[in-house]
């Protein structure tokens, strides 16, 4: 049970780390120009 | 010759069946009217309702779009993960199949809701019917879709007039592929399927008495649903572990030349549909001949590699070359019933429209004709899956307009928008994001105990394991080339990661460079506007994908499938 829990939270975290990537990838390719 | 007839029939009809369906896909995502939206407005309606109007309305920027992207698909893995580690507390688990052991699940969820489906397990053995339908067949609809819509919000982004605050709205997009798409497709292609002998039923099995005595059960379930969907939407996993290559899944010639077919069909659509809402279809036959040119000229390498066969076969005394009641050629691993076109063939689709669905063993391929399915899954844009594949395209596309404007002096533009510094940067890190996570992890494996312990052969041929395993998830294909056991936590994880990696960063950038060129004006075309839309420029497009991807992955096939070719030439096998 405990590496199914760990596993999701694994799930989670790697979608979190894509949201993170849209926000930094706004901040990269700056505003309109 | 009779193959290659075959092959060449499969081709024209993918070819001419694409206009139209192309056409309607442009009409769906350009909201024009079409004659069965009296049928479908109904479900839609509905289903906005479900999720609330205004989510279905709200336009959305390529932030927002690719924000409610992720978010539906973080919460579909979720899902499916719960699904297959509870699937023994759940309903139609006749067989009381235990959970999934957490990390091949893990591994399962991302390479399901991805679009990839590699496939760690076997199915009959490891799924209950509920996971199959809920947590396999469900997630084979939206991830199709999800890829799909992606690239038509990039599309957009160049006809837009309101500086890219509107790339379309994400669950609106999602609704009408599906219902008018995905849907009434895959149902009516499932009735072609059961009529051709593949099994449809709730039921887990059936009970066989063989002649030497004892029972023996078959595994049967709702297959012919699956399968329409499987390769309607380019997933490709299997509902039993030797994939299309069992008779439930590809019962006949026919299915075969269906199952291929429908690989086919939308990626090849897209790019028709591409040329509509630009409204420069002449942009979208080129897109569509740099795609064709490369799938023409790589092909018949594995159909005459495998055709001529290896000489140990010779040595044996096989016939070698095809008579009036024997194929011929490299048999190994082939069914009898597809032989070395119908073979071939579908390894070559399965792997350049990144498929992944197997009616052969790419292991027992010989080493040249497995080349062309690394190919496809390392350049990723010989048409590609749906979207994500088109996506790959631009992305030469538009370094190829990047290095011709350079070469002749002129700002770089396409479709009427300037590409410059901030495009380039993302279109760059989606180029090198591909090759890394294919190289880097297949090279680490070859070195650490615990990938090197599950390889089945030795030398190149592990090597070629390996690195079609990598290159497989990565470019969301998941097919596998078997000899790898790859249900191992090493395994398991990397190439979840590796999944997760190849789809969702490049998305982002793409869609990141569609929100950036959609907030720039659209450039009058002049005489001084580099032509994209041209016989030159698509030569010039297909150079670009092959120098780059030379460059990138050659030294990887000479390692692996070219070496082994010299050294089965003369008489090392591995």
């Amino acid at each position: 049970m405990l590496l199914a829990l760990a596993m999701l939270l694994l799930l989670v975290v790697a979608y979190l780390g894509c949201f993170w990537l849209v926000n930094f990838t706004d901040r990269l390719i700056g505003p309109p120009r | 010759m009779q193959g290659w007839l075959q092959i060449a029939l499969v081709l024209l009809i993918v070819f001419l069946l694409s206009i139209p369906v192309g056409s309607y896909l442009a009409a769906i995502v350009m909201d024009r009217r079409t004659w069965l939206d009296p049928l479908f407005d109904p479900v839609d309606n509905a289903l906005y309702a479900l999720i609330g109007r205004e989510a279905a309305r709200r336009p959305m920027n390529w932030k927002a779009y690719t924000f409610h992207m992720l978010a539906t698909n973080l919460c579909m893995a979720v899902l499916i993960y719960l699904i297959m580690v509870f699937q023994n507390h759940l309903p139609l688990n006749p067989l009381k199949l235990p959970g999934m052991e957490p990390m091949q699940a893990f591994n399962t969820a991302i390479s399901f809701i991805t679009n990839t489906d590699w496939q760690s397990y076997g199915g009959e053995t490891t799924l209950s019917n509920f996971s199959q339908m809920a947590a396999i067949t469900f997630p084979m609809f939206t991830s199709a879709t999800t890829g799909f819509v992606v690239a038509m919000a990039f599309i957009r982004a160049f006809t837009v007039k309101d500086g890219g605050a509107n790339l379309g709205n994400f669950y609106r997009d999602l609704i009408r592929f599906t219902t008018r798409v995905l849907l009434p497709l895959s149902f009516v292609l499932a009735l072609f399927l059961i009529w051709q002998g593949a099994p449809q039923t709730l039921d887990a099995a059936v009970v066989a008495h063989p002649i030497q005595g004892g029972e023996q059960g078959i595994s049967i379930g709702p297959v012919a649903s699956f399968e329409t969907i499987k390769h309607l939407g380019t997933n490709g996993g299997g509902f039993f572990n030797v994939n299309a290559a069992h008779p439930f899944e590809n019962p006949t010639p026919l299915s075969n030349w269906l199952l291929m077919s429908l690989m086919a069909l939308l990626p090849s659509a897209l790019v028709v549909c591409f040329g509509h809402m630009i409204g420069n279809r002449r942009q979208g036959w080129v897109l569509y001949g740099v795609m064709g040119a490369m799938l023409l000229l790589i092909l018949p390498v594995a159909i005459v590699a495998e055709q001529a066969g290896t000489p140990s076969l010779s040595q044996a005394g096989i016939e070698m070359a095809a008579t009036g009641n024997q194929p011929g050629g490299n048999m190994e691993g082939k069914e009898t019933r597809f032989g070395i076109a119908g073979s071939g063939l579908f390894g070559v689709i399965t792997t350049t429209f990144t498929t992944g669905s197997v009616d052969s063993m790419h292991d027992s391929f010989t080493p040249m004709g497995a080349v062309p399915e690394f190919i496809g899954m390392m350049l990723q844009n010989v048409f590609g899956g749906k979207g994500v594949g088109f996506l790959a395209a631009l992305v030469y596309g538009l370094i190829a307009v990047f290095i011709a404007g350079l070469m002749v002096g002129r700002t770089p533009e396409f479709l009427g928008k300037t590409i410059e510094r901030p495009e380039i940067i993302m279109v760059s890190l989606a180029l090198l994001i591909h090759p890394l996570v294919i190289l880097a992890p297949s090279s680490w494996s070859m070195i650490a105990p615990y990938g090197m312990s599950a390889l089945g052969n030795a030398a190149m041929h592990g090597y070629s394991e390996v690195l079609y395993a990598f290159a497989s998830s990565a470019a969301n294909n998941g097919s596998a080339f078997a000899g790898l056991n790859a249900n191992t936590p090493w395994y398991n994880l990397a190439l979840g990661f590796v999944i997760l990696i190849g789809r969702y960063p490049p998305i982002i950038f793409m869609m990141a460079v569609a929100g950036s060129v959609a907030a720039k004006p659209t450039l009058a075309t002049t005489i001084g506007t580099l032509k994209t839309d041209s016989l030159k420029f698509g030569a010039f497009w297909l150079g670009t994908i092959l120098v780059v991807g030379a460059l990138t992955f050659f030294p990887a096939l000479v390692l692996g499938p070219i070496a082994e070719a010299f050294a089965m030439a003369h008489g090392r096998t591995y």
